[in-house]
């Protein structure tokens, strides 16, 4: 009997392909899979490493050229007594170094933290604070697992509170409204 | 109301048991998807949210709930079809109330 075997979804005619598709529905979709595909748990750590790594760059040539206090290059002579190429030559290599490493460092950060909270949200199929919580810990404890565990349980706290603070600051659009417009 | 009504009884029955059917499916179809809409929004969807577009948790705990549903459902059904009760007590919506509320009561939290 249909209303007692109403459980099933019923069967679906089957998708067409994309080779038999006018131009417009295939760029529908296509947008629907690349929607799809950024909103998934991969497509977001992706997104956030490859965001982290550009951001993690230009941090690291600004903090390059503050860094005037650590000599570099040849340890006995002073950098500027170096004939200009040869000066130019090593702060490059430096920014570059710092650059890279910078941006490896928050490549990850940003690649761990989306992907491990968007792991938790699909996990608890909720959408509150703790997620975010969880996440900076998670990452915060395992991007220092390997200096000890003060250093985790540090890290952790750290990163936790961090990601709850700013989590907290994006999240205040959905307080409820202020009570009155005058201030207090 | 038939055409048929000197061709006898059977073609006007099979007629009306048709309709009954169709009626009968329809409004537990009706009913199945009004239930499932508002459970799985009172569930899933918080009150108070800052834009319109559905979260990962919240689209998550959707596919969960309807598939939840579903299969419950048919479980369900399943029994009703061992024991055999007539057609003509249950109401497509209530079936499917009751259906939903037998098998969510002990994971609701």
């Amino acid at each position: 009997m249909s209303v007692f075997g109403a459980g099933g979804m019923g069967s679906q005619p089957p998708k067409p392909s994309y080779f038999e598709m006018t131009p417009e529905q295939q760029a529908q979709a296509g947008a629907e899979a690349m929607m799809s595909i950024m909103q998934s748990c991969p497509g977001k750590a992706a997104i956030a490493g490859v965001t982290g790594f550009g951001l993690g760059g230009v941090f690291g040539l600004f903090m390059a050229s503050m860094a005037y206090d650590a000599p570099i290059g040849a340890g006995v002579t002073h950098i500027s007594d170096l004939p200009f190429k040869k000066q130019m030559k090593l702060q490059f290599t430096d920014m570059g170094k710092r650059a890279w490493s910078s941006a490896k460092n928050f490549g990850y950060i940003g690649m761990i933290f989306s992907g491990t909270e968007c792991s938790i949200e699909a996990l608890r199929a909720k959408n509150d604070i703790w997620n975010g919580v969880a996440a900076g810990c998670l990452t915060g404890g395992g991007l220092a697992v390997k200096s000890g565990p003060t250093a985790t349980i540090a890290g952790c706290a750290a990163f936790a509170a961090f990601s709850t603070a700013i989590d907290l600051y994006m999240r205040s659009d959905s307080n409820p409204p202020p009570t009155s417009d005058e201030d207090e | 109301m038939s055409l048929f009504q000197l061709g006898g009884f059977s073609g006007g029955e099979v007629d009306s048991h048709r309709m009954q059917m169709a009626e009968l499916e329809f409004e537990s179809l009706a009913g199945l998807f009004d239930t499932l809409m508002s459970r799985c929004r009172t569930k899933c969807i918080p009150a108070r949210y800052s834009e319109g577009d559905l979260n990962k948790g919240e689209s998550v705990c959707i596919d969960r709930c309807v598939s939840k549903y579903f299969k419950s459902n048919l479980v369900v059904g399943g029994y009703l079809r061992q024991t055999g009760n007539p057609l003509e007590n249950l109401s497509g919506s209530t079936f499917a109330m009751n259906s939903f509320d037998i098998v969510q009561k002990p994971i609701e939290d």
